[in-house]
């Protein structure tokens, strides 16, 4: 089974859209967050393997979570995704260190599903 | 025998002295005939009358003041001083022959009380006239201390009387000859140098050093007069005032001045010294004797030349002269007076252009400053001048030249100066906020103006003295300074306005854009992003062959929501309505979200359409008022009035709320404002606390001829 997954994004609507696409790929144990604050206390708590984090945060943006996250001791493994496509925040995710990034309606593309699934496997 | 010999000694001493007369008569002739000054010839004729006389006290006196004086003009024996005068009172033989006009004798002076002949110790006398082109100009007289004078005497003396008279009659001929060239090499030395346009001072210096050379170089003294008794020493020969002297003649003064400005003709004063009130002339300047006469130009007094001594009296004449130098001098002065007048009026032109062109250019105003302070400066005959601002209790100033006074004083503002005349002259500032300047700055006297900028005071242009009043025309010339200085303040503070306002127009666009990105990113583009990820979800389910309806459902909430907002978002960038349907149907839309009552009155608004940016404009305006008076006012009631006509649409929005609205606070009216302020428009705030607030905007509309 995959890891623990970490969703991050302000809108809870949003948050539901992505865990039941996690979920109907069989990942089990998910937790939110709605903010940087909320993501990194719980990235302290409980270290996921991976987090799905959006780039427009209320109390930051999801680059500066990115790097906070994959600096840390638990090298979380981030994927970014936003609402805004534009090609450029494919390379400033990449050099914050996340291993991908997503325009949120590509949000249920087989690339993700194996880019989540491929890591968690090898943490198998 | 004895008795012939007697006889013949008598005939012999009468043809030997009919000898010596001939002789004595051919030598004085010689003397006048070789032109001789007259001085000489009449010497020659008292020296040859006594020694033909046997050594007799001859006197030569010249009638002056229409017969009231007697002047000894040549003497020999010693018994009169030469220049004596003799006031005519008595009954001396001078008056009698000035009365009678013919040759007078006195045997025994001594039965006539207190002659000065009497004095002289003079007994007896016989005077025959001297008379020159049939007017009694002296008397040839010889007297004797001990016995009457020999029969005969009056004819003797009246043949050399001849030749004082035609000695007199020549030398006048050729004095006025010389009189009138002198005069005319005075005039051409004037001329000369009027033509040449040299200085002021050196042309008024060539009139007093001409004026002198005509009347035997007495001090003379050319005075321009100022107006209110005054008059100012131009240029002097001798004279004793220096010049830049100004004298002021007291009303009723009963001196040369005073009667040449009531006559505006030649004046003169022999003894200043007997007139009580002329004593100060005396006194000042030594004056013993003086003539004025008057310099007319275009029949105004323009000035005067005048001549004084000690205490001779002056030669007759000296009034002529000067006078007739005096109207050949007029019109040249007056032409050195208006080519200096055009000379200043070009150099004020000149210095005015100088600050304007540097207002034009629109130069930093610290620069502006400094040329209105040192062009004010150099107009004002290079006396200090200072450029203050003025901030309701203070004066600072702001820039200097030639000025003790340093930039940066700032002292306290005298609330008794009044600018209302337009100016402000102190001749002391003993007493005033600005003793201070005299105690550190050594400044006596000043005269300011005020610089108003668009209605209010702005601050003042000033000039100062140690002490001298500042010139007379200082405030017009300080004025037209400071209108320049205000121009450039008005200019340079329009500016930095517009510089602000376009800077709060791209402030503005920035936010705008902004805040549109952010609704458009947080709303309705989340909103589609989760409908298309819904469908796609569903899509996969109904792919399982499970229940979609959930998934449709929340796909269809988010489509709907994502319309809801990219409407809001459009209708906040243009309202459709307004669009579609002009500045009324984007009103009755705005009016359908206010939640207070509002009274609207579009009754004047034409039914056509405007100006795309006038109607924008004026949604605008009337949105963000009604927002403001929906969320600050505490409003029960507003009112919207939209009328349009002669070139203009009025807009007027008023409520019943709390008032005292405050522009600054908020920047929903200052972006309104500029945009107004773009179109050519007014936007004027009332705002009274308790009563209300009302906005009113004005806008031209475009095509519209004035009013």
């Amino acid at each position: 089974m995959p890891g623990p997954i970490l969703v991050v994004d302000d809108d809870a609507s949003v948050r539901g859209l992505v865990v039941r696409i996690l979920r109907s790929w069989g990942h089990a144990v998910i937790s939110e967050a709605g903010s940087v604050a909320e993501a990194l206390a719980h990235a302290r708590a409980e270290p996921p393997g991976l987090a799905l984090v959006d780039i427009g945060l209320p109390d930051g943006d999801g680059f500066s979570l990115t790097r906070q996250l994959v600096s840390g001791r638990a090298a979380i493994r981030v994927v970014l995704f936003s609402s805004d496509a534009d090609p450029s925040n494919r390379a400033a995710a990449a050099r914050a260190g996340a291993i991908g990034f997503f325009p949120k309606d590509e949000l249920l593309s087989p690339a993700l599903q194996r880019l989540i699934e491929e890591r968690s496997d090898d943490g198998q | 025998m004895a008795l012939l010999a007697l006889a013949e000694a008598r005939v012999a001493g009468g043809t030997r002295r009919l000898l010596e007369g001939q002789a004595a008569l051919r030598r004085v002739t010689a003397i006048a005939a070789a032109g001789e000054p007259p001085r000489a010839v009449f010497e020659a004729v008292t020296t040859e009358v006594s020694a033909l006389l046997d050594g007799g006290l001859v006197a030569l006196t010249r009638y002056e003041g229409g017969g009231t004086d007697s002047v000894v003009v040549a003497q020999t024996g010693g018994h009169v001083a030469v220049g004596a005068r003799l006031h005519l009172t008595g009954d001396g033989i001078a008056t009698r022959l000035w009365r009678s006009g013919r040759p007078e004798r006195i045997d025994d002076y001594s039965v006539i009380a207190a002659t000065m002949a009497a004095g002289l110790g003079v007994r007896a006398v016989v005077a025959v006239p001297v008379t020159v082109d049939g007017s009694l100009w002296g008397t040839l007289s010889l007297s004797s201390r001990g016995d009457p004078l020999p029969a005969g005497t009056e004819e003797r003396l009246a043949l050399f009387a001849a030749i004082v008279a035609a000695a007199v009659v020549s030398a006048a001929a050729r004095e006025s000859l010389h009189d009138l060239a002198a005069e005319q090499a005075a005039l051409l030395r004037v001329a000369a140098l009027v033509a040449r346009r040299a200085g002021e001072t050196e042309i008024f210096e060539a009139v007093a050093t001409g004026a002198a050379g005509l009347i035997h170089d007495e001090p003379t003294t050319l005075v321009r007069y100022e107006g209110d008794r005054t008059f100012m020493v131009l240029a002097h020969r001798n004279g004793p005032a220096p010049v830049g002297t100004r004298v002021t003649v007291p009303a009723g003064d009963a001196g040369t001045l005073d009667e040449m400005m009531r006559t505006l003709r030649p004046a003169r004063l022999d003894r200043y010294d007997l007139v009580a009130d002329r004593t100060y002339s005396s006194r000042d300047f030594g004056v013993g004797s003086s003539v004025s006469v008057p310099i007319i130009v275009n029949g105004r007094l323009w000035g005067a030349l005048g001549t004084l001594n000690e205490g001779r009296r002056l030669p007759a004449g000296t009034e002529t002269r000067l006078g007739k130098f005096a109207e050949l001098v007029a019109s040249a002065l007056a032409n050195v007076e208006a080519h200096a007048e055009l000379q200043r009026f070009a150099a004020r032109q000149a210095a005015l252009r100088r600050v304007a062109e540097l207002v034009a250019a629109g130069s930093a105003l610290g620069e502006v400053f400094d040329a209105v302070a040192t062009e004010a400066s150099n107009i004002l005959g290079e006396s200090a001048a200072n450029l203050f601002r003025h901030d309701g209790a203070h004066y600072t100033v702001v820039a200097t030249s030639r000025s003790s006074i340093p930039v940066g004083y700032r002292s306290q503002a005298d609330g008794r100066v009044r600018w209302t005349g337009g100016s402000c002259r102190l001749p002391t500032l003993a007493g005033t906020d600005s003793a201070r300047l005299t105690r550190d700055f050594d400044v006596g006297a000043l005269v300011a103006v005020p610089i108003f900028v668009e209605g209010q005071l702005w601050g003042g242009l000033s000039t100062t003295t140690p002490g001298d009043p500042p010139p007379p025309d200082a405030e017009d010339r300080l004025t037209e300074f400071a209108k320049l200085a205000a121009a450039a303040i008005a200019n340079a503070e329009n500016k930095e306005k517009l510089r602000t306002s376009r800077a709060r127009v791209v402030a503005t666009a920035d936010e705008v854009r902004q805040r549109l990105q952010r609704d458009v990113h947080d709303g309705a583009q989340q909103r589609l992003v989760q409908t298309v990820l819904s469908l796609k979800l569903a899509l996969d389910a109904a792919a399982r062959g499970e229940d979609t309806v959930g998934l449709m459902r929340e796909a269809l909430e988010n489509a709907e929501r994502a319309t809801v907002e990219l409407r809001d978002i459009v209708h906040g960038i243009l309202p459709m309505a307004l669009a579609r349907g002009g500045l009324r149907a984007g009103i009755e839309s705005l009016l359908t979200a206010v939640t207070i009552p509002v009274d609207v009155d579009l009754t004047t608004q034409p039914l056509e359409r405007l100006p795309g940016e006038v109607e924008v404009t004026a949604y605008f305006v009337i949105a963000e008022a009604l927002t403001n008076v929906v969320k600050h006012a505490n409003a029960t009631r507003a009112r919207l009035t939209v009328s349009a006509g002669a070139g203009r649409l009025e807009v007027e929005i008023s409520d019943d709320g709390a008032g005292g609205a405050d522009p600054r606070r908020g920047s929903g009216l200052t972006g309104l404002s500029d945009r107004v302020d773009a179109l050519d428009g007014t936007l004027r705030l009332t705002t009274t606390a308790g009563v209300g607030t009302t906005v009113r905007v004005v806008l031209p509309l475009p095509g519209a001829g004035p009013g």
